[in-house]
């Protein structure tokens, strides 16, 4: 296995996020993705409490013009600069070039910024013009959306492992639990199991509540020197492994539910941080739709294979449990900014900023996300 | 005609046929101009077997697409065909509430929205 050489040589030194919850309440088809990206760019700064002159990398994701985004934040000779397509699983990747580009010294210190006006400018997941190569053959089927593969997957997987009708209701039950602890979440209603199992399918066995919300938003994260954020007088944040690893095939559907992408994720995180699944404090897991936070509970070590849907019953990932998992709400409940503002939820749940869904002195954090392309990052204060 | 366009005429001609490799015999879905296996270039359209097992499928209740507002539910189905390559399509003859993966199908041709010859997948008959 080859060596990783970054360990806890990067920190994030600073967060932003746009409201999520009051850009739900209302569409506005002026509002822009550039705006709301500079909107949390604006914050992070803030939070990092640096000069914006320091900054010298742009990474940005969602918005289409890295050039454009760079002009309205005023950023006119960066070092790094260039733009991510739209899909989630890029947040993590982002993450993990602006990490490398630090680490070797191509430059010193990265904002990442992402932006999304998906609600308000009406972004379908689904319908559209069919974008993959089998996407025109599987159109005349009426076969659309990642929802649909994921839902191709879970119903195989909930045949093969006789997962009972709610297999699926303790992970979306538990994000809008955390939901109601967050205030910037957009969902704060009850929701029990009889709620959810009453709930409208979608692309069966999927409900509606096993999908994610679409919504607008901003997301920016600053990236430096650990040796550099020591020097701010801030809890430092260190990413002490990070790994990624594709499936990528023609189809949204893989045939092991990316378990053997994501055990080569996990088996190379964990040796980079030195740890295993029973060390981590709180966990971030994407969930575009809720069966990825089994398959990635599965892939990553935390309970069998096949076994997840009882592994997340009965309090084990809720706040108090074994292992919390989505603070904030994830990607069902609190808003779905594609693995981005998990990423802000990791480190503010380091630094103790949570208040009432603070997990009690997290100092290992990890941020997974099962996708085509798997990830993981595994977090840690540091100082 | 591009790759895609011969796919569909082939199912004009009533024949369902996806790309083979002469080199290394190994098929693909769908239609590429390279073989995966050994990049080779010399493929040629063929006809699968026809039989498959159902990889899963789901039942698409949201009306996604216009054409398809006044059919919700439907059913969506991916099929593992006896060559390799899985494909989406749909089933036919479907009797019981459950399909279990896994259940052995074979192809029949048959016309999808608009009239288009499309390949199907029939569930066996008889007791499931
Ligand atoms: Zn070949």
């Amino acid at each position: 296995m080859t060596s990783w050489t970054a360990r806890d040589k990067v920190a994030v030194i600073g967060v932003g996020t746009t409201s999520f919850g009051d850009l739900y309440k209302t569409r506005d088809k002026f509002r822009s993705d550039y705006d709301l990206a500079a909107e949390a760019f604006k914050v992070a700064v803030a939070d990092a409490g640096i000069d914006r002159a320091e900054i010298d990398g742009l990474l940005t994701a969602r918005v289409p013009s890295y050039q454009h985004m760079a002009d309205i934040l005023g950023m006119r000779r960066p070092k790094l600069s260039y733009g991510f397509e739209q899909a989630g699983r890029m947040s993590a990747l982002a993450v993990q070039a602006a990490i490398n580009a630090i680490a070797t010294g191509h430059c010193e210190t990265v904002a990442l910024v992402y932006g999304n006006n998906g609600r308000s400018v009406g972004a379908q997941y689904g319908g559209g013009e069919p974008t993959t190569p089998t996407g025109q053959y599987d159109a005349a089927y009426g076969m659309t959306s990642a929802g649909a593969y994921v839902g191709l997957m879970y119903e195989r997987y909930r045949q093969l492992n006789n997962v009972p009708d709610d297999g699926l209701a303790a992970v979306s039950i538990n994000n809008r639990n955390h939901a109601k602890l967050n205030p910037n979440a957009v969902m704060h209603d009850d929701l029990d199991a009889s709620i959810y199992m009453e709930s409208r399918f979608v692309a069966e066995p999927l409900r509606l509540y096993d999908y994610c919300l679409i919504n607008d938003g901003g997301v920016a994260l600053i990236l430096t020197s650990v040796e550099r954020a020591k020097k701010l007088g801030k809890p430092v944040i260190a990413f002490s492994g990070t790994a990624a690893c594709g499936d990528l095939t023609n189809f949204y559907t893989s045939d092991d539910y990316y378990y053997e992408s994501c055990k080569s994720v996990a088996d190379r995180v964990y040796q980079q941080a030195g740890t295993k699944p029973r060390d981590i404090d709180v966990a971030q897991i994407y969930d575009n739709f809720t069966p990825t936070i089994l398959f990635s509970l599965e892939g990553f070590g935390f309970c069998n294979r096949g076994e997840a849907h009882r592994w997340v019953r009965d309090g084990r990932i809720g706040l108090g449990g074994e292992l919390p998992v989505n603070t904030s709400g994830g990607h069902t409940s609190e808003s779905y900014m594609q693995g981005w503002a998990m990423h802000v939820e990791a480190v503010r749940q380091l630094r103790g900023e949570c208040g009432a869904r603070q997990v009690k002195d997290a100092e290992i954090a990890q941020y997974i996300c099962a996708a085509p392309v798997s990830s993981s990052h595994i977090l840690r204060r540091i100082a | 005609m591009n790759l895609h366009e011969e796919y569909w005429a082939n199912l004009e001609q009533g024949e369902f046929k996806i790309r083979r490799c002469n080199q290394c015999s190994k098929w693909q879905f769908p239609a590429m101009t390279r073989c995966q296996h050994c990049l080779g270039e010399d493929l040629s359209w063929q006809k699968p077997s026809g039989r498959g097992q159902v990889w899963s499928w789901i039942k698409v209740h949201k009306p996604y697409f216009k054409d398809y507002a006044d059919e919700v539910p439907y059913l969506v189905a991916m099929i593992k065909l006896e060559e390799g390559p899985l494909m989406i399509s749909s089933l036919t003859d479907v009797k019981v509430p459950v399909v279990k993966c896994g259940t052995p199908v074979s192809m029949v041709i048959k016309k999808g929205r608009g009239g288009k010859p499309m390949p199907y997948f029939q569930m066996p008959s008889g007791p499931a």
